[in-house]
């Protein structure tokens, strides 16, 4: 795909002239409250996030095993029954809940930050330097990622491993085994998802760098990454904000994915796709194991598009669909 | 034309060669081997297996000489059909189509040819029933959204094409096996022998690609037809189906074939997933297995067969849309 196709700056549009003369964020904040799904998926993202994080705080019930209790089908007990050794399967849906997000959220911030970084350095250095930036870009496109980040979790497996065990030598990381494996997860999920908001940055930074206040702002002696950083990309934000909050689901459908293969997450943590993984080999007798993880991952991946797409609509940002 | 497919094939070759370098070393750099196991093998054992797989020459050496075997020597491509072993079935053979040798698997007893050439056409099977399904129901449910643009279609179209953005491969495959192959029993639940094992993995795969190609069509065919040729062509007493089929659809499924270059490369690795819920023996399933046996020359084999293979289908993509669109040059 070429990128001759330079997308308009987005700029939030100007304030309304009205007499309360409010500004264009808060405009497009009344604007994303006015749009009944977008409230509906923030709220329920809202509520699974908080569970979550906050659940497994009160109850310790998912790492409690009862053997005498096991596969027990939903009840008023186990809202979500229990599984293979009759742990309760909402506890665990909850933890799993966190990693999840966990590797949603710091996945796509590490993606966020390369690409912004690259974005907007070859956008405003221009010429050669951003032609060969993005021809790199495109290389990199066209690689089969998916299949290098298989091989990457494969072959680092060791080394993390070692990496683990020194962590948690330390008293403060008592509790973390299998930290390692994600956080190379993070850099590894992050490493893909970068491209393509490269791309938008860099085109939504040359756009905006031919505006009279960044001549303005050179004009006043201010050097090229102050004008960079601090003026030129918060214009930019609306289509990052966007496309971060498309790049989330991306990510966590990517960690399902290679969790699922059995690539991902190690026990004893368990994140949603181990959990489907483990629910979709017993489904034939045991279908709550399936149903429920699954059903609340795709909730998820609902709510986050409901809450991108009213975002987009809210802060008025058409490139950022891919 | 031919230059601009003389050039991107040659472009293809740095592309691959970095893809080869990087899955070799990758490999090799990283502790542990195919036979690395929890009891030492004897060293007699373990020499005649290094000097087998050429394990005992250096690094470099090895590199070069892979990339010798995987050179194309000839040029042969309707030998991939031939059926020189006469089991009825094409042979796929690399070997005698292009002279590429993919050297002996670590970890089977065939070569990596052997199991290219008996679970790739698997996999390509998979996937183009896949495909099919996927432009089928996506194109057929994004016209309809577009042309009742706002209306009840378009709202089912749209939500049912958020459904196969949100509910994943894995988590939709069982559920349709529990449906219908545990309690209809219809359908079996796994394995690839019959013509009716290929209905719930083409089904699962294609909805989640369906979802895409009816988002995409939808935009651009609204795009289209609210043009001033379209326009033009109903004032001229143009039928509507003739407006849609000859005018709007040419124009309105640019973004589609836009995006058929990488969607195969989906496709691809979404059978990984498909190939595992289903029990296929297909080239996904081989190769995932393959990467967590450390089999060197399976894991590289196979990485170079996809890579080919999604730039092959991403310039045949760029193809089609210079040839649907007029404004594009093929350049």
């Amino acid at each position: 795909m070429s990128d001759n196709q330079q997308p308009m700056p987005m700029l939030p549009s100007p304030p309304v002239a009205d007499a309360a003369g409010r500004s264009p964020w808060a405009e497009a904040w009344r604007r994303l409250l006015r749009n009944r799904l977008a409230v509906f998926g923030g709220v329920t993202l809202l509520a699974l996030v908080l569970l979550s994080f906050l659940g497994p705080l009160f109850s310790q019930s998912f790492r409690e095993t009862d053997l005498t209790n096991t596969f027990a089908p939903p009840g008023a007990a186990h809202w979500f029954g229990t599984d293979n050794l009759g742990r309760d399967l909402f506890g665990r849906v909850l933890f799993g809940g966190r990693i999840s997000f966990l590797v949603g959220f710091i996945a796509s911030f590490v993606a966020l930050t390369i690409g912004v970084t690259y974005g907007a350095v070859a956008g405003w250095v221009g010429g050669r330097a951003d032609a060969l930036m993005m021809r790199l870009v495109d290389i990199i496109y066209a690689l089969p990622f998916t299949i290098f980040v298989i091989l990457l979790m494969v072959f680092l497996k060791d080394p993390m491993q070692k990496f683990d065990v020194w962590l948690t030598g330390f008293r403060w990381f008592a509790g973390w085994q299998g930290a390692g494996k994600i956080l190379l997860m993070f850099a590894a999920i992050g490493a893909v998802e970068w491209l393509t908001m490269a791309r938008i940055v860099r085109g939504q930074v040359m756009a905006v760098k031919k505006m009279e206040f960044v001549e303005a702002a050179r004009a006043l002696g201010f050097g090229p990454a102050r004008i960079l950083f601090r003026h030129v990309l918060p214009n930019t934000l609306g289509p990052i904000i966007v496309y971060a909050t498309l790049t989330i689901p991306a990510v966590m459908m990517l960690e399902a994915f290679l969790s699922f293969l059995g690539l991902g997450v190690d026990a004893p943590m368990s994140s949603w796709g181990t959990l489907i993984q483990d629910g979709a080999d017993k489904v034939e007798e045991y279908w709550w194991l399936l149903v429920f993880p699954g059903g609340i991952f795709s909730l998820t991946l609902f709510s986050l598009n409901f809450f991108g797409d009213g975002l987009r609509d809210a802060l008025d940002v058409r490139a950022a669909k891919d | 034309m031919l230059r601009f497919v003389v050039r991107r094939l040659l472009q293809a070759v740095p592309v691959m060669l970095v893809i080869v370098t990087v899955a070799f070393f990758l490999q090799r750099f990283v502790p542990g081997g195919p036979f690395t196991t929890e009891k030492r093998l004897p060293p007699e054992v373990q020499r005649n297996l290094d000097a087998y797989y050429h394990l005992d020459d250096s690094l470099g050496k090895q590199y070069a000489d892979y990339l010798r075997d995987l050179c194309p020597k000839r040029f042969y491509p309707h030998r991939l059909l031939a059926d020189a072993n006469h089991d009825g079935r094409a042979d796929f053979d690399l070997k005698s189509a292009f002279g590429i040798d993919l050297r002996p698997s670590f970890r089977s007893s065939r070569t990596v040819n052997e199991i290219i050439a008996a679970e790739l056409p698997v996999s390509l099977t998979l996937g183009a029933l896949a495909l099919g399904l996927a432009l089928l129901l996506g194109l057929t449910a994004g016209a309809l959204a577009a042309l009742r643009h706002n209306r009840w279609p378009d709202h089912l179209g749209s939500a049912l094409a958020l459904t196969g953005i949100c509910v994943p491969t894995f988590v939709l495959g069982p559920l349709l096996v529990l449906v219908f192959a545990v309690y209809l029993r219809w359908l079996n639940a796994s394995g690839w022998q019959e013509a009716r094992d290929a209905v719930l993995p083409a089904l699962v795969l294609g909805f989640a690609y369906a979802a895409p190609v009816a988002r995409l069509a939808r935009g651009g065919l609204i795009e289209v037809l609210n043009q001033d040729f379209i326009r033009t062509a109903r004032a001229k007493g143009a039928s509507e189906a003739r407006v849609v089929l000859r005018h709007a659809l040419r124009g309105g499924l640019l973004p589609v074939v836009a995006w058929l270059g990488p969607a195969t490369a989906g496709i691809l690795t979404g059978s990984f997933v498909i190939e595992k819920i289903f029990q296929i023996p297909g080239l996904g399933r081989e190769f995932v297995t393959s990467v967590g046996n450390r089999d060197y020359t399976l894991v590289l084999g196979t990485v170079v067969v996809y890579a080919a293979f999604i730039i092959v289908c991403n310039l045949l993509a760029d193809i089609a849309q210079a040839w649907m669109n007029p404004k594009l040059t093929l350049e």
